[in-house]
């Protein structure tokens, strides 16, 4: 089960929506290793360890500069895998409103597919709350609505 | 300075600089600059050849170079263990500089020196400042020492003293390469502990193999696989292959680059046989240096591309796309520029193509290098000795040391950055920038390698867990990685770097917190300083309007404060306590919406022992406080006396402007600004003013503020009295209106951050009842909330004062200037930030000096509050009246006289002193005139009346205005005024008030001069007296007399005195129709018997005495001469006593208008000549008699004045003589002929024609009392009971009447049937207008 951090970061560097999630899949597989002094994980809860926890945002901004330079050589809205750092993997999606979406994860995860999923069914999201003609660019997106659905979206792709 | 992560570092020479013979610092600094500034490679050409040298003569390639560096810093001893492996680590020459002196031994010195750095293999000495003279005969001296005459005049100098040095150098290094001849070489294992050593790398491998995202783990199984060869032979081969690396790595120092680059192609043959990685990896990685200087140098070479294929698993197909120009755009721009620099890259190709040429046949199975540019050869080379040096990992004896490991992908990415950076020509400048580890100007992507892949490179390092690395190389590297990221033009991740080195740094900060010196504070709070630009938090909230919006919709505060925070550690470590402080201030200035509540509070206690501190240690640290917005409000507070006040040109403008309301609305009229001052604003020198301010607290702590005074501007000086500042009782909507609050910055909504405003729960009992009852100058303001404050303060000049704001000091906070703030500014933001970094500001002391000028101006609008202070005021208070109680009872229109007494209490004089009065009837009237106005209710008398009331009724009367006036010129200080006044009772009465409007009036200074007034209430009931109940006006003929005494028999009134007067009228041959009789009805309302008066002065005066019981009403009669039409002029219109504007009323036509007209200038003819007064029976009171209420009719009015045309009647009997009439009527003879003579007289203005009707009826029938009883004979026509000589109707005359002129008709008539008779006659004028006219007094006649 790894975690996951995901921030849509508007066109200033500005974070506009953040969440830290777990898979919900392998919970059984994993949870059997584990020793019995830890707490068996609860699923969708991200277990990012304190002080990686912290680094998160530090790390998304950082592979801001990436997207940045990605985004001119490929024509494609998701960026893939673009950054690394300690074992913490970094996939990004970029909309069309340079909008960037952060997807920060730990381990193991191939599934590019599934991320890629993720990204599409999130930028929609995301052009609807754009459509609100009470949204304004850049804005943090506030509404509990698009909160439930990114968790929805997070629990069938990852 | 030459980098330690040069690409070609391997082949740099270290040379430690050490001073000797007292050499001072500033004189060894200049010696190191010299040697810097002059010598940085030494030709191998410029070296003495020698011969003698087995290995290094420089002679056998003069086009080589020794690339020397300068260190000042010992040797360091982590790394001795690798100097086995990697010899470019050692320090191979230590060089005295020192300044010469005669006596100075430097043989003693440099002996000295050998023994103190035994590491390395030669000691030299230069000394500096020799005399000029001195320097050649010297020199030859000792091999081993030089001198230099410290100028920079010989430039060549210090040159040829290196290119002996390097001489030596060579001599030395020689005899230790030889020594490694017959030594078996080790792998290097750490002394201390091999298992560290080996731990990150082995944590590293984990890592790689779980991730598997690492792009060189690929499987060479065919090459790794043990071969089948001797073990004796492999060890041999080992040998050998460590043997000629570790030439290469000799005869690269030494700057022979073929024989290095020959070395390290044996070497890997050798020790790719026997799987040695470790090495054979470091050969790579030598010959990669190898190929780049013989580049740079533009020597030949040859790579043998059969040995290094295998080695460097290129096979024919990825040869092709390394070397295919279509597929490598770069490569065939390489191509086509290698006509031009035909040194560089051509004698690769010819060459081969020379000795090796049938494996440029494409048949052949090996592909050739030699076709390869240069970065992409370069990149392959490296890679794999990347790969090689993670394969070593597998065997821990010959395991691959982490610093080794690090430092070489730094090389390589450093080699690659200037790939990149490099115009991709690759001209002999690109190679010496990368060499020489300069920066190209222009960063264009024409260079060699994707950013990506670069970062790909940089990836491989955090595989590696550089924690355990010791602190110094974990620095290193850090730095290293975040020039690297500045060079590639990525600045977030540089930042994230320069944060992750911060992170590193904090523990060993702790350990050494007492040995950091001010240069290394100075350089954490710089790179803290970029990284706050870099992470926004230099923007500016608290006074740029843009920086606020901005902020609050684009910022990242979680890494920000995360950033702060950790920021606040380093302080805490470094034991920086003014660093801490304005860590503190700009966390609360500008993050203090994101804080949670207890950080907030925490954030103030660390301020708070701060300062403490800093007092104990004597540091004077000081911080301005956190919200420069802190005062909302500042409101001046009314005072009662202050209303008083008038300015005096307001004032006597007031006079005419309040005339001008009724007038109508001129647009084109200019208002004149006269009010220069306003009311409001006015406060007197030196009395206690207040004012009232509002004060917010955005924090979760309550703030406590010690000090507070006024501000001022310009030269009116306020004094704040501290002692009398109390807190207003807040109310509940007070508390929760902190919505309004300016934040530093406003709410960001990102989820999670968003702080919910707790319930202020700020009114506990223990602080409220302290800061309210409180008179002490302590003010809190509660937490999340806004608190008003009265400040009281004192003006000590006269003049305008301006309030620009407060000083205060609150908390621990230095006293400090707050503006008031108005409103804040938004300001729209730009959508893109630029992230180019023009400066480093220093944010920390930028939002410092922000706060103590508090510069807002941009952020939010301030106010300035102007007061005007003006000079003492007389003040005039009542002190007696005759008026008990203020209260009197009069009787309408009842008369009362009392006095009053003033005293001017104040030191100033008045000289200037007015009367008004007013009363409580005057405002329903005024507003019954103006709803009028508006909506056309009253007709033009009406209003009349109203303005009558209001002007010209005057309900009180100076009586001794002359006597005032003549006594009293001015009041002085303490003096007394008495005033008498008569005051008259109106209905409706029931509060009125004397006004008296004084001042000190200064002629000079008519706009700084203002005017009191002092009210004094009379409260008035009035009670009705004697009122008009009716009146009506009856016409009066001779033959009245008779009706009236019948009618009237039964009510005395004063008849008796009418009659009298009517029968004088008789007497005296007067016309009786010449007068009417007017009659009123008046009633006593009061309780007592009133005695009346009425009197009409006309020509003849009439009066009655009489008196009235009460309640009872009684009729007078008043005989009233009637009026001639041309003796008033009834076409005048209304007039208006206001100067009201005329509205004509288009729903009266012009008749009625001109009824009304005549009926009020009619009701006004007789209110002029009649007059009536009332007394009580004792005399008491005496009044008069409110006559307005006279109403007239139509009817009245056709009485009391005369027809324009007159008819009258005469009859003659037949011999013309005018017969008499017997009392009322004619008496006439039946059947006898008479003529009725018709007088028409035109009194009007024009001349008139009509018909004449007469109109002769028996009167028996009109006065018959039974009409049905009428007899058979009364009811003939009257054509048989009077005969006419002519007709009845005719046309008075041809000729029009003409003004004043009189006609006589006459008519015969003979009266056959005896009767009475009357005979009216009736004028119809047809021209000029039609009318009817009637004869006044019918003609009664009695035929007998």
């Amino acid at each position: 089960m790894s975690s996951y951090y995901l921030a849509i970061i508007g066109t200033r560097d500005n974070p506009i929506y953040e969440l830290e999630f777990a898979s919900f899949k392998n919970t059984t597989i994993l949870s059997s290793p584990s020793t019995p002094n830890t707490p068996p994980p609860i699923p969708g809860k991200a277990r990012f360890a304190p002080n990686v926890k912290e680094l998160l945002p530090f790390i998304a901004n950082s592979s801001l500069d990436l997207i940045e330079d990605a985004q001119f050589t490929s024509n494609q809205l998701n960026l893939g895998k673009i950054d690394t750092f300690y074992g913490i993997s970094i996939n990004a999606f970029i909309t069309p409103g340079n909008i960037k979406f952060v997807l920060c994860y730990d381990g193991n995860v191939k599934e590019e597919n599934s991320i890629r999923s993720f990204f599409n069914e999130i930028n929609e999201l995301y052009v609807k709350t754009l459509l609100n003609p009470f949204y304004a660019v850049n804005d943090a997106i506030i509404s509990p609505e698009f909160d439930l659905k990114v968790k929805q979206l997070a629990r069938k792709y990852l | 300075m030459s980098d330690k992560y040069n690409f070609i570092a391997p082949a740099i020479v270290k040379v430690l600089v050490v001073p000797i013979n007292n050499c001072t610092k500033a004189n060894f600094t200049r010696y190191l600059q010299l040697l810097h500034s002059n010598v940085s490679e030494v030709r191998l050409l410029d070296i003495t050849p020698n011969s003698d040298l087995s290995h290094f003569n420089p002679a056998s390639f003069p086009n080589g170079r020794i690339f020397i560096e300068f260190t000042t810093t010992t040797i360091d001893q982590e790394s001795i263990f690798l100097h086995d492996f990697e010899p470019f680590r050692k320090t191979f020459i230590v060089i005295a500089v020192g300044t010469y002196s005669e006596e100075l031994n430097a043989q003693q010195h440099l002996d000295a020196i050998k023994t103190r750095f035994p590491t390395t293999i030669m000691a030299n000495s230069i000394m500096f400042d020799t005399p000029s003279v001195q320097v050649e005969s010297l020199n030859k001296l000792n091999p081993d020492v030089f001198y230099h005459d410290g100028t920079t005049n010989k430039l060549t100098a210090l040159e040829t003293i290196f290119c002996d040095i390097c001489g030596n150098f060579l001599n030395e290094l020689d005899s230790y390469a030889s020594s490694f001849a017959n030594i078996t070489l080790r792998s290097p294992v750490s002394i201390t502990d091999s298992h560290v050593l080996t731990k990150a790398i082995n944590k590293a491998q984990k890592r790689i193999s779980l991730g598997g995202s690492t792009s060189f783990k690929v499987s060479f199984n065919g090459n790794s696989a043990p071969t089948s060869m001797e073990t004796k032979s492999k060890t041999h081969l080992r040998h050998l292959g460590r043997q000629r690396k570790l030439m290469g790595n000799f005869y690269l120092l030494s700057g022979k680059y073929h024989d290095a680059l020959q070395s390290f192609i044996e070497g890997l043959q050798a020790l790719r046989k026997c799987d040695d990685y470790l090495w054979l990896a470091s050969a790579l990685e030598g010959m990669a240096v190898s190929i780049v200087l013989l580049q740079f140098i533009g020597s030949q070479y040859t790579l043998p591309s059969q040995i290094l294929c295998p080695i460097l698993q290129v096979t024919k197909s990825k040869m092709n796309s390394l070397s295919d120009p279509t597929l490598s755009p770069r490569k065939s721009s390489i191509d086509s520029q290698s006509s031009k620099i035909t040194t560089n890259l051509s004698p690769r190709t010819s060459f081969s193509g020379a000795t090796n040429g049938f494996t440029l046949n494409s048949l052949t199975s090996t592909p050739d290098l030699n076709t390869v540019a240069l970065p992409e050869l370069l990149n392959v080379v490296m890679s794999r000795a990347l790969s090689f040096y993670d394969l070593s990992t597998n065997d821990f004896e010959d395991m691959v040391p982490d610093i080794v490991y690090v430092e070489s992908i730094l090389r390589n990415i450093r080699l690659m950055i200037g790939f990149h950076l490099s115009n991709g020509e690759m001209a002999s400048t690109d190679l010496e920038n990368i060499i020489r580890g300069k920066k190209t100007e222009s960063a264009t992507y024409q260079g060699y390698f994707y950013r990506s892949d670069i970062l790909a490179e940089i990836d491989k390092i955090f595989q590696l867990q550089l924690v355990d690395l010791p602190i110094i190389d974990q620095c290193r590297i850090y730095s290293v990685l975040a020039s690297m990221y500045s060079d590639l033009g990525m600045m977030r991740k540089r930042a994230f770097i320069l944060r992750t080195l911060l992170v590193g740094l904090l523990p060993d900060l702790e350990k050494q917190s007492s040995t950091t010196t001010p240069g290394q504070i100075q350089s954490i709070r710089e790179i803290v300083d970029f990284l706050f630009v870099l992470y926004g938090i230099n923007s500016e909230p608290e006074v740029s309007a843009e920086a606020a919006s901005f902020q609050s919709q684009s910022n990242w505060p979680a890494l920000q404060i995360q950033f702060l925070k950790l920021c606040m550690k380093i302080g805490e470590n470094i034991n920086d306590k003014e660093f801490l402080l304005k860590l503190c201030t700009l966390l609360l200035t500008r993050y203090t919406h994101n804080l949670p509540e207890d950080d907030q509070i925490r954030l103030k206690e660390k301020v708070e022992s701060l300062i403490f501190q800093s007092t104990i240690d004597k540091l004077s640290l000081s911080v301005p406080y956190w919200d420069p917005f802190m005062v909302r409000r500042a409101k001046f507070v009314n005072s009662k006396q202050r209303d008083e006040l008038i300015p005096f040109n307001e004032y006597l403008e007031n006079g005419v402007s309040q005339e001008s309301t009724d007038s109508f609305f001129d647009p084109y009229q200019k208002t004149v600004e006269v009010s220069v001052f306003e009311k409001d604003k006015l406060l007197i020198k030196d009395d206690v003013n207040h004012l009232k301010i509002t004060l917010q607290n955005p924090f979760a702590f309550e703030i406590e503020i010690n000090d507070l005074e006024i501000a001022t501007e310009g030269d009116v000086q306020v004094e704040t009295i501290k002692s009398l500042i109390r807190a207003i009782n807040p109310s509940p909507s007070q508390q929760q209106s902190l919505n309004n609050t300016i934040r530093a910055s406003s709410m960001t909504k990102v989820r999670g951050l968003t702080k919910k405003a707790s319930p202020v729960n700020s009114t506990s009992p223990n602080n409220f009842s302290s800061s309210s009852s409180q008179t002490s100058s302590v003010m809190v303001v509660p937490p999340n909330s806004t608190e008003q404050f009265l400040v009281a303060f004192r003006a000590l000049h006269v003049g305008q004062l301006k309030i620009i704001g407060f000083r205060a000091s609150i908390g621990p906070c230095k006293p400090q200037f707050f503006p008031i703030v108005d409103k804040e500014l938004y300001a729209k933001s730009v959508k893109i930030t630029d992230h180019s970094i023009s400066e480093v500001p220093n944010t920390l002391d930028k939002v410092i000096a922000n706060l103590k000028n508090a510069s807002i101006e941009s952020r939010a609008t301030t106010r300035k509050l102007v007061l005007n202070v003006i000079s003492r005021q007389p003040t005039l208070t009542l002190t007696d009246t005759s008026v008990t109680n203020g209260w009197i009872m009069l009787l309408d229109g009842e008369k009362f006289d009392f006095s009053i007494r003033l005293t001017n209490h104040s030191p100033v004089t008045i000289n200037y002193l007015s009367f008004s009065f007013w009363d409580s009837t005057i405002e329903p009237l005024n507003n019954k005139l103006n709803s009028a106005g508006v909506q056309n209710t009253l007709d033009a008398a009406e209003m009349y009346e109203i303005e009558w009331a209001l002007v010209k009724f005057k309900p009180f009367r100076i009586v001794n205005k002359d006597e005032i006036a003549e006594k009293y010129k001015t009041i002085g200080p303490g003096d007394d005024i008495e005033i008498d006044y008569e005051v008259t009772g109106r209905k409706g009465m029931d509060l009125s008030k004397i006004i008296l409007d004084y001042a000190h009036k200064n002629s000079d200074d008519i706009p700084n001069s203002f005017v009191k007034h002092i009210h004094i209430p009379l409260n008035i009931s009035v009670m009705p007296a004697i009122e008009v109940v009716g009146c009506d006006i009856l016409p009066l003929f001779a033959s009245s007399l008779q009706g009236l005494d019948v009618t009237y028999q039964h009510n005395p009134g004063n008849l008796n005195q009418v009659l009298q007067f009517i029968s004088g009228l008789i007497e005296s041959k007067k016309d009786v129709s010449d007068y009417c009789l007017f009659i009123i009805d008046l009633r006593n309302s009061w309780t007592d018997k009133l005695r009346i008066n009425l009197k009409y002065s006309d020509s003849v005066e009439f009066e009655i005495n009489d008196s009235i019981v009460p309640d009872k009403t009684s009729r007078f009669l008043i005989p009233i001469k009637r009026i001639k039409p041309n003796e008033i002029d009834f076409t005048k219109p209304i007039p208006s006593l206001r100067n009201r504007q005329f509205v004509k009323n288009y729903n009266l036509t012009e008749e009625a208008e001109k009824l009304m007209q005549k009926l009020f200038w009619l009701r006004d003819h007789i209110l002029l000549k009649l007059s009536g007064s009332w007394s009580g029976s004792d005399d008491a009171r005496h009044g008069t008699i409110d006559l307005r209420p006279l109403r007239l009719t139509a009817k009245n009015s056709s009485i009391l004045v005369y027809d324009n045309i007159l008819i009258n009647h005469s009859i003659c009997d037949e011999s013309d003589t005018p017969l008499e009439k017997q009392g009322t009527q004619y008496c006439l003879q039946a059947d006898e002929f008479y003529i009725l003579k018709t007088t028409i007289v035109n009194n009007s203005e024009s001349p008139i024609t009509g018909i004449i009707r007469h109109l002769p009826i028996p009167r028996s029938i009109t006065s018959s009392i039974h009409p049905t009883s009428v007899s058979f004979k009364a009811q003939l026509s009257i054509d048989r009971k009077i005969l006419f000589n002519g007709v009845l109707q005719n046309k008075i005359s041809d000729v029009p009447l003409q003004p004043g002129a009189k006609l006589e008709l006459e008519l015969s008539f003979v009266i056959i049937e005896r009767g009475e008779f009357e005979w009216a006659t009736v004028l119809e004028v047809l021209a000029p207008e039609s009318a009817h006219y009637v004869g006044h007094e019918p003609t009664y006649i009695m035929a007998i």
